[in-house]
């Protein structure tokens, strides 16, 4: 009876070691336990993809500007010290091809992620002026606690105008990337 | 009998006690009441880790490996999808480096010499709303391709419509880093060291404590951690405080380190203990400082135990050699039960 209740006693002991921190322990063979193992593997990491922003303006006016649609990046790895950059490049805007117009170039361009909402993060938020085409620039970054942790922003894009603009429809690509 | 039963018991207890002590540190912390905000549209996960590499934390996040000229890996990404519309996606390798305490990546598809070995199946996969794809990701090094470690990044790119008339076309890519060495024989060692620490109060009046690493091993380190303050004033004790950072340092180079502590904790004397880690390989220093009353730093303090030892603790082994302890004494307890019993025949 009491050889039973010791038996007991230690494998309740090991065995909620072994349960509570999720680590895994051979069986042991001869009281028929089982180890319970809970293995948590990493998520993603995930990132919006905004519509298109259209922005217009009059020739005359500048800078032109407008709202480039709402980013989030999810950092679901679960890892013990997350840490992640989003950086921004940009094209020039370019007037349809074969029109023999100029494009505006990239440098005239400024991104400014405005504010960050972070859940379980911490970090920087810093405007971007381009130097050049497909010149990426990092613009938000975290440094999360221990786990899973997201940042929405909501950018928005400033064009100066220059004088040599014409009234055409002038189109440009902006890339955010990530690499947690 | 009963004596014997409570002492076994107690041995018991004992080492589950010990368990705990050895665990609860490596228990996740919870993330901060908030819930996390509603996952991006698309998302990218390494799903392979190396069977050699499968405790090491960074080898589960990023595509680390060691390979011989001529020879061929091959891992498992799985791209996702959690929008409501079907989205097409390119995959695709690009440049990246290491300097600067950073893993800096190239802009849109800028090849080195790591993109040229490294191959997609699919390199456009159309993933259904709400559903993932598997895909598969070939490095072949050729038998020329130069000894040393190379970076780079697996992205995965998806972007919105073609535009109808002006604006601006929005495109998202997120990436897994790879970290590919290549030579001859096994992967050079990961090592490093901690040189002294400095204390220092900010011009707000906030306190720093500034440390700075030296990789003296041959492969890059994504290196983050702790600080610990003890035997303070009073006997108080604070932290862990987390490094500000993940700073990735290429072999060769040194990284500063630092934490921002609150300007309220006291000045000192402190015990502090700087705790740092890169996957397996983990470093300790600690040094008595003292933060100083005005803005700026204090002297360079040295470290006392410049750790050189390499740590790799594996749960596993922790939880082996855990219920190891705890059958030795369940052993003992029976003997000392059965002993009891022969002594004092009931």
């Amino acid at each position: 009876m009491r050889k039973s209740v010791l038996y007991i006693m230690s494998a309740v002991g090991a065995l909620s070691a072994v349960a509570v921190f999720g680590l895994a322990g051979p069986a042991n063979a001869d009281s028929g336990d089982t180890a319970v193992t809970l293995d948590l593997s990493g998520g993603a990491v995930s990132i919006s993809v905004p519509p298109s922003a259209s922005l217009s303006g009059t020739i005359g006016t500048t800078p032109i500007s407008g709202p480039l649609g709402t980013v989030t990046v999810t950092d679901n790895q679960g890892s013990s010290s997350p840490s992640w950059t989003t950086n921004v490049e940009m094209t020039n805007f370019n007037a349809p091809s074969g029109s023999g117009f100029s494009p505006i170039p990239v440098t005239n361009v400024t991104y400014n992620p405005g504010t960050v909402t972070r859940v379980n993060n911490t970090g920087t938020a810093t405007p971007v002026t381009f130097t050049g085409e497909s010149v990426a620039a990092p613009t938000v970054t975290a440094t999360g606690g221990s786990g899973i942790n997201s940042a929405t922003w909501d950018p928005t894009l400033s064009v100066v105008i220059p004088p040599t603009a014409v009234a055409t429809t002038y189109t440009a690509t902006l890339t955010h990337s990530t690499v947690p | 009998m009963i004596k014997g039963t409570r002492r076994g018991a107690l041995a018991v207890m004992a080492g589950t006690i010990v368990i705990l002590a050895i665990t609860a540190p490596a228990a996740p912390a919870a993330p901060a009441g908030d819930t996390v905000g509603p996952d991006g549209r698309f998302g990218l996960r390494l799903l392979e880790v190396t069977a050699s590499l499968r405790n090491d934390p960074r080898a589960r996040q990023y595509i680390i490996d060691h390979l011989n000229p001529g020879a061929m890996m091959r891992r498992q990404v799985e791209v996702s999808n959690s929008g409501d519309e079907p989205l097409r996606i390119d995959l695709y390798p690009g440049a990246a480096s290491v300097r600067d305490s950073a893993f800096r990546f190239a802009s849109a598809r800028t090849p080195n010499e790591l993109t040229t070995w490294t191959s997609v199946d699919r390199p456009v996969v159309d993933v259904p709303a709400h559903s993932s794809q598997t895909v598969d990701v070939t490095i072949a090094v050729p038998g020329d391709g130069s000894p040393g470690e190379h970076y780079g990044v697996l992205w995965a790119q998806a972007g919105s419509p073609a535009l109808s008339g002006t604006g601006v076309r929005m495109v998202s890519r997120i990436g897994i880093r790879m970290y590919v060495d290549v030579g001859p024989g096994g992967p050079p060692a990961a090592n490093f060291t901690i040189s002294a620490l400095t204390a220092k109060r900010r011009l707000d009046g906030g306190l720093a404590l500034d440390t700075e690493i030296r990789n003296s091993g041959g492969r890059a380190l994504d290196v983050s951690g702790t600080l610990a303050l003890a035997k303070g004033p009073g006997g108080l004790r604070a932290g862990p405080f987390h490094t500000d950072r993940v700073e990735t340092v290429a072999p060769g180079e040194t990284s500063p380190i630092s934490f921002t502590l609150d300007g309220g904790i006291p000045a000192g004397p402190w015990t502090a203990t700087v705790d740092l880690k890169s996957g397996l390989v983990e470093r300790t220093a600690s040094a008595v400082i003292r933060f100083p009353d005005r803005p700026g730093s204090s002297a360079q303090v040295l470290v006392k135990r410049p750790s050189t030892r390499r740590v790799a603790i594996m749960s596993a082994g922790v939880t082996g050699g855990s219920l190891l302890v705890v059958g030795l004494l369940v052993a003992l307890a029976r003997r000392w039960r059965r002993r009891a019993s022969r002594s004092r025949p009931s």
